[in-house]
């Protein structure tokens, strides 16, 4: 038996369990999907008898893989806004009688609320504990309120990502020399003290934002010589020349500028230029770390930050050409893997440049308490421009917590 | 297994001029081409006693020799390796049987070579080395594990016939030529990856670990091929109680730079101090640790003093460590044991000698060189700062010291000198320790 099969397990918040049968009426399954989404996501199971509340025998599914597709393809036409693969995904489970599917689902707290469409207008489900229900008008106002920054501000930090976006595509103009680029504009805009973070070891010790001494970090900027921060106007910057910096500015948040070069994970069989799937994972996320740490220090703020500031941000990679990037990781505990992971045939990357078309949106409240999420979450797109869908990035993210796990 | 079948095993070269066995390990340590040249001088007949701890890559460093010695164009049949600690041989062979054991074609226009890994095991090695240096029975390279190798008068016959080497686990700037690419430089590879010295005090030096990403396998795999091999397996044969040897050793380890209190440690293991402190010498003489004697102007009182002990390699401090490796005290410990590896080999270079300095037990340095420039006080802090407070009191107890210089290298970035301190970034000073000892700027 599986033993990832939730047998005996009771519904809770994040577990909903449907037998075989709900599959003639999958609006009962988007059901419980928008209750999720609305709520703190989980797994809903098909193919689970429950009694009292607790899965208690599988029932095979016929035609698993058909059955998977028609599902999805429900999910993603009956709900709003329309769901990506980072939101849902639909998996078939073999057990020993056969298959059943299991979804899960990850709200992008940024989307909510999400909707029902049902019969041209929407219903608003959120799960409480084991159950449902409608969401009530006040809910579903203050799910507005709380995701949407106002356009004006929302407008205007976008187009700061997108301006600087442009500078860099045309200052990168298909050379031969790959930058890796990541941008995080607040908005509002923010007051930083910058006297206090270059006072304080945020910046010169990676363990003081939780990242490894060790590890892939924005460290990387910091090149050969190391040395304090330098202030710059309205910035602080560390890094030695232009090309390999992190920018921190007192009211534009974080940009942080590498070498594609840095990215380049050795000798790899089959593969010319590897990307170090290491780099691409930690880099992002240890940027993140950072600005979740400054969050949570008071200190470092001239002005207190409003519980409503949200942080837009990109990445983007140029000259991508020659690149390659395999699935997974090695997994670095076993010998095994490492085969494993070299016998994946690496992929080129579809576009020389890899601009996403447009910015993702994280509230305060995400970035300070779910960093890794957060970076996990660009990361994504970078691979999503190799072809590969989430479930095949390194395990070393787990989903279920939200943190990138690494050795020390 | 018969000895000449495990000469052609171990010399394949000899049956097949272009065989190289050192082709997966393209790196070389910084002492391999030094020996190299020793070997290709015609005029020096003294031969090489390699030593180091396990591990350290001694075995790959002849192999390496072998395949430059081809290379070069040397005959193949006048190559001999010899493994004395092969698990086949089955029963004493002696250093005389492995030159005896001619092979064919040796080309007499050329000098024999022979690389003889942990020669220790061969039967009255040192007598046999100096009848053959004396001999001119070849060009001799020699190693082994144990320091004792060079006691109980084996000494006194190497004079003027050997020449003792020390190799250490990798140096700084070795460990980072290990992540370079070919021909990379080690300033190009450190802007690449500028936090390289923190996966070095992480890793330590041991080669076969370095590229490794799963640290906390890495300190099982040293804790286990260490503790195991170095101790209960090397020691086994010295008529001592290896598994109480094996505990102090656990004990110097995780109290890796302080004074060795034979006295506790004995109550700890229930032994007397006596034994307490023949164990620690033993364990001195696998190389894996290191003693550090107390700075006195009086060197019979220096030798009185307790020494402090050392673990000869950052690595082994993480591998043993009790408490988390992010633990405070733990990286102050690393700190100490890199600084102090990078110092023994600049000592052995400056022809200086390393101490510890004490005052009245409230005024210490952690290290004092002393060499024909003077007296350097060098004190380690794994701080990312420079506190006011240590530079003060390493400035008061240098001027106790009588010391010219004082350093104070510190685990941060940023480097400034203060009142009579210079301030020096770890990864500057474990780059190029010599070059900051000498007072060079970066």
């Amino acid at each position: 038996m599986n033993n990832e099969i939730p047998l005996g397990k009771k519904e809770d918040l994040h577990l909903e369990l449907k037998g075989a049968d709900a599959l003639k009426d999958p609006e009962k399954i988007a059901r419980e999907v928008v209750a999720m989404l609305n709520a703190e996501g989980g797994e809903v199971w098909v193919g689970l008898r429950e009694e009292e509340g607790r899965a208690v025998a599988v029932e095979p599914i016929p035609e698993p893989e058909a059955n998977r597709q028609s599902l999805r393809d429900f999910l993603v036409d009956s709900i709003e806004p329309s769901l990506s693969s980072l939101e849902i995904t639909v998996h078939p489970i073999s057990a020993t009688t056969g298959s059943i599917l299991r979804l899960q689902v990850k709200p992008d707290s940024t989307r909510r609320p999400y909707a029902l469409l049902r019969k041209g207008g929407r219903s608003f489900w959120i799960r409480i504990e084991d159950r449902l229900r409608l969401m009530d008008r006040e809910e579903i106002r203050r799910a507005f309120a709380s995701t949407q920054p106002s356009n004006d501000e929302q407008n205007r930090a976008e187009e700061t990502v997108k301006d600087e976006l442009k500078d860099l595509q045309r200052e990168a103009g298909g050379g031969p020399n790959g930058i890796f680029w990541l941008r995080i504009v607040p908005a509002p805009e923010y007051s930083l003290n910058l006297d206090a973070l270059q006072n304080s070891d945020l910046l010169l010790d990676p363990s003081e934002t939780e990242n490894r001494r060790t590890g892939q970090t924005f460290f990387l900027a910091q090149g050969r010589e190391g040395g304090r921060p330098q202030r710059k106007a309205g910035r602080l910057v560390m890094g030695e020349t232009d090309d390999a910096a992190l920018s921190i500015y007192r009211h534009e948040g974080i940009q942080l500028r590498l070498p594609l070069g840095k990215f380049h994970a050795g000798h790899e069989p089959g593969a010319e230029k590897p990307l170090y799937w290491l780099t691409l994972m930690e880099v992002p996320i240890s940027v993140f770390r950072l600005l979740s740490k400054m969050l949570r220090v008071e200190a470092l703020w001239e002005e207190r930050l409003a519980e409503s500031t949200w942080f837009v941000s990109s990445v983007a990679l140029f000259g991508l050409h020659g690149w390659t990037l395999r699935p997974y990781s090695p997994q670095l505990r076993q010998l095994q893997g490492w085969w494993d992971y070299l016998l994946k045939e690496p992929r080129s990357s579809s576009v020389q440049d890899l601009i996403p078309a447009k910015p993702l949106r994280f509230p305060l409240r995400e970035v300070q308490d779910y960093p890794d999420r957060c970076g996990f979450r660009l990361v994504s797109r970078i691979y999503e421009a190799f072809g590969f869908g989430t479930d095949e990035m390194p395990h070393e993210f787990d989903q279920k917590t939200g943190r990138l796990v690494l050795p020390e | 297994m018969i000895l000449a079948d495990l000469l052609q095993d171990q010399n394949p070269w000899w049956r097949d001029g272009a065989i190289r066995r050192a082709r997966g390990y393209p790196v070389r340590r910084e002492l391999q081409p030094k020996i190299l040249q020793r070997i290709l001088r015609v005029d020096d007949r003294r031969a090489v006693v390699l030593l180091g701890p396990r591990q350290v890559g001694k075995t790959v460093l002849l192999l390496q020799l072998a395949d430059d010695l081809l290379q070069e164009g040397w005959p193949a049949q006048n190559l001999t390796y010899f493994d004395f600690s092969d698990d086949r041989i089955t029963s004493d062979v002696t250093a005389r049987e492995v030159v005896e054991a001619e092979p064919v074609g040796i080309d007499p226009a050329y000098p024999r070579v022979f690389l003889l890994d942990e020669i220790r095991s061969a039967p009255n090695w040192d007598l046999w080395l100096k009848q053959a240096v004396d001999a001119r029975a070849g060009r001799i390279v020699a190693t082994d594990s144990a320091a004792r190798l060079l006691r109980d008068g084996a000494r006194e016959s190497g004079q003027g016939r050997w020449d003792e080497i020390y190799m250490e686990g990798l140096a700084f700037r070795e460990f980072i030529r290990l992540h370079g690419g070919p021909d990379e430089e080690v300033e190009t590879v450190l802007r690449r990856a500028p936090n390289l010295h923190e996966r070095y005090l992480a890793l330590g030096g041991f080669p076969e670990y370095v590229l490794q990403e799963d640290f906390p396998e890495v300190r099982r795999r040293l804790r286990s091929d260490i503790a195991e091999r170095a101790i209960l397996r090397d020691l086994s044969g010295q008529g001592v109680d290896v598994e109480r040897v094996k505990d102090l050793f656990v004990y110097l380890l995780q109290d890796s730079g302080a004074e060795l209190n034979a006295e506790a440690r004995a109550r700890d293991l229930n032994a007397d101090a006596r034994s307490v402190r023949d164990w620690a010498r033993l364990l001195t003489d696998t190389l894996l640790v290191s003693s550090l004697e107390r700075f006195n102007r009086n060197a019979a009182a220096g030798l009185r003093s307790k020494s402090k002990i050392y673990a000869s390699d950052p690595g082994l401090v993480m591998a043993f460590a009790p408490l988390p490796v992010q633990d405070l005290t733990v990286r102050g410990r690393v700190f100490e044991a890199a600084v102090f590896r990078h110092l023994r080999e600049a000592a052995r270079e400056l022809e200086g000698r390393l101490t510890f300095f004490r005052h009245r037990e409230d005024l210490e340095i952690d290290f004092v060189l002393e060499d024909s420039r003077g007296l350097i006080g060098i004190e380690v802090t794994s701080g990312m700062r420079v506190r006011a407070d240590k530079a003060e009191r390493l400035r008061q107890a240098a001027k106790e010291l009588g010391a010219a210089r004082r350093i104070l290298i510190h685990g941060g970035v940023i480097e400034e000198t203060g009142k009579e301190v210079e301030a020096v970034a770890i990864q500057r000073f474990l780059l190029d320790p010599i070059a900051c000892l000498r007072g060079e700027k970066a």
